[in-house]
């Protein structure tokens, strides 16, 4: 961010900011954090890491702009740069073959999983959370941000800093993923299609 | 990809895929925008020509739809440590005096 979008804060305005405009998100972070890491420690580690650092940076941040967004955005810097090192997690996704999809004939046969309404329907709840943390950290982050925190696709862009159409492309990869997941589930669960 | 080649449909590209057979691939990407409320007026138009009147498609639609506001009930789930915020502002005030 440059210089001359700085805002300059006193130490009051700081807290005031950062009590009524990055606080009130912080479940939703702690969720994010949560179904990044899977584990309580590291969710709470990274969260606390990135409010310090939305608070060291509050210069930065343009009042009247989309604190939620502002804030997921280091989050996921925060856990690229500390926790996936740590972690020792090597990047999974070949971002060639998601990037490329739509412009493959592949498209259309990924897209006739048998997965009805009412066999979605009829899941609790923990066949679909455990699908979603099935799927690679990447595929798994866009749902996140889309499904989960009703981020739009501009909004998605920033945070992951790659273009809409990328966005679009993830997300369309990341479904099909989902319902692939959510199908072999229904199949072994016993569910009529 | 370019943003911009992806972004949004060309205007004259709907209105001249609506005149002929809809093609497969424009459907799935209508789908999805209109899906996360992202659809212009001319690709909800296109939708509902198209998608609606279209079995498997407005299928896949629905299950989608389900299963989004499925992720949107019941993914949920983490309760945020009660301790959490108390120690996030007792390290940011420590660090202001």
């Amino acid at each position: 961010m440059s210089d001359t979008n700085r805002q300059s804060y006193s130490q009051r305005e700081k807290e005031k900011t950062f009590e009524k405009e990055f606080l009130p998100h912080i479940d939703s972070m702690y969720n994010f954090a949560y179904r990044l890491t899977f584990d309580e420690d590291d969710a709470k580690d990274l969260v606390q890491d990135t409010y310090l650092k939305a608070f060291r940076f509050i210069e930065s941040f343009e009042k009247g702009t989309n604190a939620k967004a502002w804030l997921f955005r280091i989050l996921k810097n925060s856990f690229i740069n500390d926790f996936r090192k740590k972690s020792k997690q090597p990047a999974k996704v070949d971002y060639q073959e998601v990037e490329t999809f739509y412009n493959s004939e592949d498209v259309d046969k990924s897209i006739t999983t048998d997965l009805r309404i009412e066999t979605v329907q009829d899941m609790i709840g923990d066949e679909i959370s455990n699908a979603l943390n099935s799927l690679d950290v990447d595929f798994r982050t866009v749902i996140i941000l889309c499904d989960l925190e009703g981020f739009k696709y501009d909004e998605m862009a920033k945070i992951l800093d790659i273009p809409i159409g990328t966005v679009r492309s993830r997300l369309h990869r990341a479904r099909n993923l989902l319902k692939e997941r959510l199908n072999d589930y229904a199949q072994k669960m016993g569910y009529k299609n | 990809m370019t943003v911009s080649s992806t972004n949004s449909l060309e205007k004259g590209q709907v209105e001249r895929s609506a005149e002929e057979t809809p093609d497969h691939n424009e459907c799935l990407k209508i789908l999805s925008l209109v899906l996360d409320q992202e659809a212009s007026d001319e690709e909800h138009a296109y939708f509902k020509k198209h998608v609606e009147n279209c079995m498997p498609y407005y299928e896949i639609y629905n299950v989608d739809k389900a299963i989004k506001d499925m992720i949107k009930t019941k993914c949920i789930s983490q309760d945020t440590p009660a301790d959490l915020i108390d120690s996030i502002k007792s390290k940011i005030y420590q660090q202001a005096d």
